[in-house]
């Protein structure tokens, strides 16, 4: 679960190419020539976090794991966002994402 | 003027205000598109506003009042916590023009702000009511019984409603549908659900 954490993480390695992409999401909401791109790379994020949940247990086939990767992706998404706009710590981001994989891989289906 | 009028234009400029920052983002919205839409004089406009910020800042506030989720929070008694929390959260994605509307201009506020500091206060303020509301509703479901957590109630709150946000990034910008963020947001919401139901 760790390295899942980590790869999700907010305010972890990666967190240059997480603002492209997250800017990349903002300006495609009015420009359609960017969805192409900014859903690959989105793809890209969800299918590798897809692997490492499915890597916590025989649970997860590849369907399951990739849904959980697009929520957990998604709510790191919406924490990043509060982190770089001044709502959320990243400390405290990071301990509520720890908290939500948790329930999701204990949780989930 | 009369006072029985103001709230109603008042209330026209929020509403045409959302409307012309969702056909071209906050970026490039311009006061004179608003008084135009909403069918008022400039004059009157900076009646009610002082200028630009003071728009886009109303114009947040006014999202966050009208928002489908804290609404139904309100309303829906007869439900368990966790079905009233879930019902009103999955209302936040509608692709009925107003109501993608209000979301986007919370959006887009939330976004300029990481640019701009002068914006933190006011994103900090609505996303505080609403994380409020919400773990209001929690607090409900932990109280029924129809809500688990290791997180506490403000905790979780606040977990499902950057979920919330991160989804509509991804439904705004068209790379998922309606129904597939309501699908992801209820499968987050299961993980805590004392009773997880079909999707």
């Amino acid at each position: 679960m760790d390295e899942l954490v980590r790869h999700i993480g907010v305010g972890a390695a990666g967190e240059g190419r997480a603002r492209v992409r997250m800017a990349g999401l903002q300006a495609a909401v009015f420009d359609a020539e960017l969805r192409p791109a900014t859903r690959r790379t989105t793809d890209e994020w969800e299918r590798a976090i897809a692997e490492l949940v499915g890597a916590t247990s025989a649970r997860f086939d590849a369907s399951a794991a990739r849904e959980v990767a697009v929520a957990l992706t998604a709510l790191a998404d919406g924490m990043r966002q509060r982190v770089t706009s001044g709502v959320l710590g990243a400390d405290e981001a990071r301990r509520l994402l720890v908290g939500a994989v948790q329930a999701m891989l204990d949780r989930a289906p | 003027m009369t006072q029985g009028s103001e709230p109603s234009r008042k209330e026209r400029i929020l509403a045409a205000t959302c409307a012309v920052i969702a056909r071209r983002g906050i970026e490039a919205f311009e006061v004179k598109d608003v008084a135009e839409v909403a069918d008022v004089t400039p004059q009157l406009l900076y009646y009610h506003f002082r200028n630009r910020r003071d728009l886009i800042r109303a114009a947040l506030e006014y999202a966050a009042e009208q928002a489908p989720s804290v609404n139904l929070l309100r309303h829906d008694s007869d439900l368990t916590g966790f079905e009233a929390v879930r019902n009103a959260l999955l209302a936040e994605f509608d692709d009925e023009p107003r109501v993608r509307n209000l979301n986007l201009i919370w959006n887009e506020v939330a976004a300029i702000a990481t640019q701009n500091p002068e914006f933190h206060a006011d994103v900090a303020q609505v996303t505080s009511r609403w994380g409020e509301q919400v773990t209001i509703g929690v607090l409900r479901g932990i109280a029924d019984g129809s809500i688990e957590s290791e997180l506490g109630p403000g905790d979780l709150a606040q977990v499902i409603t950057c979920a919330v946000e991160g989804l509509s990034q991804r439904w705004l910008a068209g790379l998922i549908s309606q129904d597939e963020a309501r699908q992801n947001l209820g499968l987050l919401l299961n993980a805590f659900s004392a009773a997880p139901v079909d999707n």
